[in-house]
């Protein structure tokens, strides 16, 4: 398995985009006095976490660590 | 810091950021299990998205103008005769296209029998109307005209 240019940029803005998107829910279960919306931010927050372990699993199939210290 | 209302705000805007991300990222994928990922993630943020919209509707932060009904009937009448016209058309372009066709196969198969270019067209050649003759007599330094 291999991946593109165009893939690897995708993932890259992805991560990006949900890295930050996990720090907002945090801020917000913190800032919000409202215990529904608090734990909503919770649950969001993981959902992007899981998300992000996601993205990064196929990134580490296309190129194992082991392998990728041998290439260069 | 924001407040309640605003911090729902944020939130349904970058879902709806990060759900177009990964629609781009889905259809630029080479790779089916990538694509897959990228697919399973986005159903995710769109649902995401939707908790956070209902969210802001039951506490009457985020209500959705209703369209005018006399509108949504008008444009139903306009887009279905829309997809008449539409498909009409494509028919008559594609039954032109298909005589044109028509022509390019039974030159090929003249050209393949009968070497010489340029001879009186009528052996054994049907002849349905002008645009076929002309297509006959075409030069043949100029194959692709």
């Amino acid at each position: 398995m291999q991946l593109t240019e165009m893939e690897l940029f995708h993932i890259q803005e992805q991560l990006r985009s949900e890295a930050l998107a996990i720090a907002k829910c945090m801020t917000s279960a913190r800032q919000s006095t409202d215990p529904r919306l608090q734990q909503m931010y919770s649950r969001v927050a993981d959902r992007h976490r899981s998300h992000y372990e996601t993205i990064l699993r196929n990134v580490q199939n296309v190129a194992p660590q082991g392998q990728f210290q041998t290439q260069y | 810091m924001l407040d309640e209302k605003e911090r729902l705000t944020d939130s349904l805007i970058t879902q709806k950021y990060i759900a177009h991300g990964y629609n781009t990222a889905a259809t630029e994928a080479a790779n089916s299990q990538l694509m897959d990922t990228f697919m399973n993630i986005l159903r995710d943020e769109q649902q995401i998205h939707k908790e956070i919209f209902n969210e802001m509707k039951s506490r009457g932060w985020y209500q959705p103008k209703e369209a005018n009904m006399n509108d949504i009937r008008q444009n139903f009448s306009k887009w279905s005769q829309e997809l008449q016209r539409v498909q009409s058309n494509a028919l008559q372009a594609g039954a032109k296209q298909a005589g044109t066709q028509q022509i390019g196969v039974q030159q090929t198969g003249y050209q393949t029998g009968i070497p010489q270019y340029g001879f009186q067209a009528g052996i054994g050649m049907p002849q349905t109307n002008e645009m076929q003759q002309q297509n006959m007599y075409r030069s043949p330094q100029n194959p692709m005209i």
